[in-house]
């Protein structure tokens, strides 16, 4: 469903550039769920960056269904995570100004798939149905995780790329938040791609990707 | 341990250098504009100071009659052993004062200092003449016709100082003004009453023009102290982030040993040497402000009041020096709540600046209750206040209660909004704007504040002008005005005209003091074209035939409304003669009392009157050949013929140079909320990645983004123009039917723009996108990389 080959990424700095991924290629399939593990630095960001078309890498090539995804322009990247790939971050994920409901359509009114009742479906297994109207600073961030993912899942997406998702979390919380991520993207037929330090939590995962200096080992 | 510490603070400045030019650039205007008014204040009471103190007018008691003092009165007085000194008063033509005194008797006084002790210059002075000049007149007044000048910079400005025989000669008179009674007298003297029936004078009886100009003064102040407020905005908005960037640098430097009161004098040090580089840039550019509006204030003051202001600015000292504290006041006062919040910031508190805030419940309660009771105390003084300082305390009020109540009503109109808004982003610009409001309410604020004085200042003087103009058209309704220089002369016209012509009318009016201050009585024709035309706000019904018989006389509004004045009541106006009020007009822009009397009846008690003026009734087309054929016959003077045209379109002139000053503040204080906006939307940009962030990385492209922000930015702006106009409205009215009935003593009918509210709008939808523009760009060009670092870690 993803094909990623040889994917190269470096980044400027003082002290000239800096070669983050040097080569990398991953394949994902349809409903498999993925853990990428690694050092800090070992560039499992940049890497998860450049599936969910956050970013361009410098050379190599990304296809998604078989579409290649490297050479689109920004308006066609905007597309891709609009309807196609969804991405959950560490922390700040939430718009601000809206309430939790507001926050879950948002992403499937973007793209014009709002489906109502699996939103309702949606907000009830992650138990935010009491919480629908509070606003993000409202929340805790177990709370703000869990409206994260409800909003990935909501466009019922073929690939969830979450990057250390629960890392702000304890430990109770972030076992509860994986349940319902794993939960959510079974049921939304969705890949999973996450990025984690936690090995406890990357053996839940169907296989396990280690990223060291810029390669996979 | 200090300066390292102060490095470390400092530093914030290096790295945001566009911060720093905001915040130095805020003050500088606020001071610029404070000051600058203060400077122009105190060069035209140095002005005003100098014609007080010219003759003694500020300090001796005087001698005067309705109609003159003849010199038979003089001498009578002189000869009773009297120390007292004539002084003649008047104007040519040309605008031209001149003040004719006696050099042997008159008082000591600095005007006069280049004669003390120099014989020639004396005789020179008292033989073949010469006229004592300030350097600015000579500059400026042509000297066609007059005698030489002589530069003396202690008399006013726009005045000349002669001795009293040419001096009487150039104004065309035998009358003296006044006599000057000096301030010690030989022992011995008979009372004055058994000497002579003038009437004496003391220097607080005399509507000095300082009093007469103090509101105009007090308009100018408090448009400079709005500025001040509105560029304080810009100042307290730039502090704010810069503290809010810096709650990390704080809790280090907290944590590493440095006191909380150490670290309060620190950043009080670092507030004070920015507002004193601020404050000299202020300064100079208050400077150059107050150079550049003086010409424009000084014709308004000649406009309103005929007060010579000298059109160029001196500096000083004391002013520059109280301009510096302005700054610095002006700093503490904007960095007063950023201090505050040092001082109760927890050691612990999270380092992360808080991007926007949403405003409590309770805070927008109390902020609502403040505004309500502001407005109210504007109500109340509007309708009960009833004096000039009530009216403006109302305007204060009014404007303030507006401002705080507006982030109140723009939210309360947002919530609404967002049951209108229609699609994910629609929904996430109406909600995103609500959470913006109290970042933005101070920008949001200073514009309300511009765009309402704009209405406000813009409605009043359209009001009046229009007023004025049809006011003109039923003052002026003669086709031609002639003013001959003798009697001789003024038969002669009178006579040549009288065939030729509809109607020559006479235009006659004596000086006397009425109720302790100056008034002019003019003497009318039975004519219709006075009882058609003449602006008449209340009359008996049989005005102008009691007026034809001497048994009624006409008053303008302002002299009713000063004196309390009302149809019936009844006014010395000579001996033997005191007829009753028979009707009120309005008179606009004559600061002094006037009354209008039948010719025939003004003439009877002042038989010695010259009369040489006339209003000419002809067909307007015959109007130039009338003028060809008097200047040809009589060898008149251009400034003795005047047609109607000419003295509206002369009129007109000095109306809009009344209010060019008014322009160019309003112009200006729109000019700094416009800079408040960028400010704040700059301080926004570099705080709104987390609200950005998110919603690209749900697919929205940067450019959709940026036109979000634009839209927000417009819609912000376009709600406070819509909120502004009704409380410019409510400023007009207090100006027309508060402040001006105060100041001015007359009120004008209230005219509505509609046409110009739109403009403005115009106006102000595009500073706010330009305004926008910038942070917009540098939100938009920012790389992914810098966005996708929002999620990464604790910024």
């Amino acid at each position: 469903m993803l094909s990623a080959r040889n994917l190269f990424k470096s980044f400027a700095t003082s002290e000239g550039p800096l070669q983050v991924l040097r080569g990398v290629s991953v394949d994902v399939a349809a409903g498999e769920s993925v853990a990428l593990t690694g050092e800090s630095g070992s560039g499992k960001s940049t890497l998860l960056h450049l599936l969910g078309c956050l970013d361009t890498p410098e050379s190599g090539t990304i296809t998604l269904q078989g579409a290649p995804l490297h050479d689109l322009d920004e308006a066609g990247r905007a597309a891709i995570r609009r309807r196609h790939v969804s991405v959950i971050f560490q922390q700040l994920n939430l718009i601000p100004s809206l309430t939790v409901a507001q926050n879950l359509a948002f992403q499937a009114r973007l793209a014009g798939v709002l489906d109502p009742e699996w939103q309702d479906e949606i907000a009830a297994r992650l138990g935010l149905d009491t919480l629908l109207d509070r606003y993000p600073e409202q929340l805790s961030g177990g709370q703000q995780q869990r409206v994260a993912i409800g909003r990935s899942l909501a466009i019922r997406p073929e690939l969830v790329l979450a990057d250390e998702p629960t890392g702000n979390l304890d430990e109770t919380t972030a076992d509860n938040v994986m349940d319902l991520l794993l939960d959510g993207v079974g049921r939304s037929r969705s890949a999973l791609l996450m990025v984690t330090h936690s090995p406890r939590l990357a053996a839940r995962l169907n296989r396990v990707l280690h990223l060291r200096e810029g390669r996979l080992t | 341990m200090n300066r390292a510490a102060f490095q470390a603070l400092w530093s914030h400045w290096r790295r945001h250098p566009v911060q720093l030019a905001t915040l130095v650039l805020g003050l500088a205007l606020a001071t610029a504009l404070w000051s600058g008014v203060q400077a122009i204040n105190a060069e035209a009471r140095n002005s005003y100071d100098r014609a007080a103190a010219l003759m003694g007018q500020d300090s001796l008691d005087r001698l005067e009659a309705p109609g003159g003092v003849t010199p038979a009165q003089y001498v009578a007085l002189r000869r009773a052993g009297w120390d007292v000194s004539p002084v003649v008063e008047g104007r040519l033509a040309t605008g031209l004062g001149i003040v004719g005194v006696d050099p042997l008797t008159a008082p000591p006084q600095p005007a006069l200092s280049a004669l003390a002790g120099d014989t020639d210059a004396l005789s020179g002075f008292l033989g073949t003449g010469f006229l004592l000049v300030a350097p600015e007149t000579a500059a400026q007044v042509a000297q066609d016709g007059l005698p030489p000048f002589r530069i003396s910079p202690d008399v006013p400005a726009g005045t000349a100082l002669g001795d009293i025989g040419l001096a009487l000669r150039l104004l065309g008179t035998d009358r003296l003004s006044h006599l000057l009674i000096a301030a010690e007298q030989p022992m011995g003297l008979p009372p004055l009453s058994d000497v002579t029936d003038l009437r004496r004078v003391t220097p607080e009886d005399t509507s000095s023009l300082a009093q007469l100009t103090d509101s105009f003064h007090l308009n100018l102040t408090a448009f400079g102290l709005l500025s001040f407020a509105v560029g304080l905005f810009i100042v307290q908005s730039a502090i704010g982030l810069a503290f809010e960037q810096r709650r990390g640098a704080f809790r280090t430097l907290r944590a590493l040993g440095i006191s909380l009161n150490r670290l309060m004098g620190l950043l009080a040090l670092e507030l004070g040497a920015i507002a004193l580089i601020a404050g000299l840039a202020g300064i100079a550019l208050g400077y150059g402000i107050a150079a550049a509006l003086l010409p424009g204030v000084a014709g308004t003051l000649r406009g309103l009041y005929g007060a010579q202001v000298s059109g160029t600015l001196g500096f000083d000292p004391l002013w520059a020096a109280s301009a510096l504290g302005i700054a610095l006041l002006g700093a503490a006062v904007a960095g007063a709540q950023a201090l505050w919040r040092v001082a109760q910031m927890p050691l612990l508190a999270p380092a992360q600046p808080r991007a926007w805030a949403m405003a409590s419940g309770r805070a927008i309660r109390v902020q609502a209750m403040a505004a309500l009771g502001l407005l109210a105390v504007a109500a109340v003084l509007a309708i009960w206040g009833g004096s000039l300082l009530a009216g403006f305390a109302c305007l204060g009020a009014l404007l303030i209660g507006s401002a705080l109540a507006l982030p109140v009503v723009l939210l309360w109109l947002l919530r609404g909004g967002a049951r209108l808004a229609r699609g994910a982003m629609g929904e996430w610009l109406v909600a995103d704007a609500r959470q913006q409001v109290p970042a933005l309410s101070l920008a949001l604020m200073a514009l309300l504040l511009a765009l309402a004085a704009n209405v406000g200042v813009g409605t009043m003087v359209g009001s009046f002008r229009g007023t004025f103009v049809g006011w003109l058209d039923q003052r002026l309704a003669s086709e031609l005005y002639v003013t001959a220089r003798t009697e001789a002369e003024a038969a002669a016209v009178r006579d040549w005209l009288a065939p030729r012509s509809d109607a020559v009318l006479p235009i006659w009016s004596v000086a006397i003091t009425l109720r302790g201050a100056p008034a002019q009585v003019y003497g009318v024709a039975d004519h219709p074209t006075y009882r058609d035309n003449w602006p008449l706000l209340s009359a008996d019904p049989a005005a102008w035939d009691r007026l034809a018989t001497g048994d009624g006389v006409l008053v303008n509004e302002q002299m009713a409304r000063r004196d309390g004045l009302d149809l019936g009541d009844t006014l010395t106006l000579a001996e033997g003669w005191a007829p009753p009020v028979v009707g009120i007009y309005s008179d606009y822009g004559n600061p002094q009392a006037q009354l209008i009397a039948g010719t025939g009846p003004l003439a009877a008690r002042y038989p010695d009157q010259p009369r040489l003026r006339y209003a000419v009734r002809a067909d307007p087309s015959r109007v130039p050949a009338l003028i060809d054929d008097l200047r040809q016959r009589f060898d008149l003077p251009r400034d003795a013929l005047r047609d109607q045209a000419e003295v509206k379109a002369l009129s007109l002139r000095i109306f809009d140079q009344t209010f060019l000053v008014t322009g160019a503040l309003n112009v200006l204080t729109l000019g700094v909320a416009g800079f408040a906006m960028l400010t704040s939307l700059l301080t926004l940009s570099s705080l709104r990645l987390p609200q950005v962030a998110p919603v690209w990385a749900l697919g929205v492209t940067p450019g959709t983004i940026a036109l979000a922000e634009l839209a927000r930015t417009a819609l912000l702006a376009l709600l406070t123009w819509a909120l502004a106009v009704p409380v410019g409205l409510a400023l007009a009215w207090v100006l027309l039917a508060v402040v001006n009935v105060q100041a001015f003593g007359w009120r004008l009918p209230m005219m509505v723009f509609p046409g110009g509210w739109l403009w403005l709008g115009l106006w102000a939808l595009l500073a706010a996108l330009l305004a926008s523009a910038w942070p917009v760009w540098r939100l938009m060009s920012m790389p992914g990389g810098q966005l996708l670092r929002v999620f990464a870690n604790d910024r």
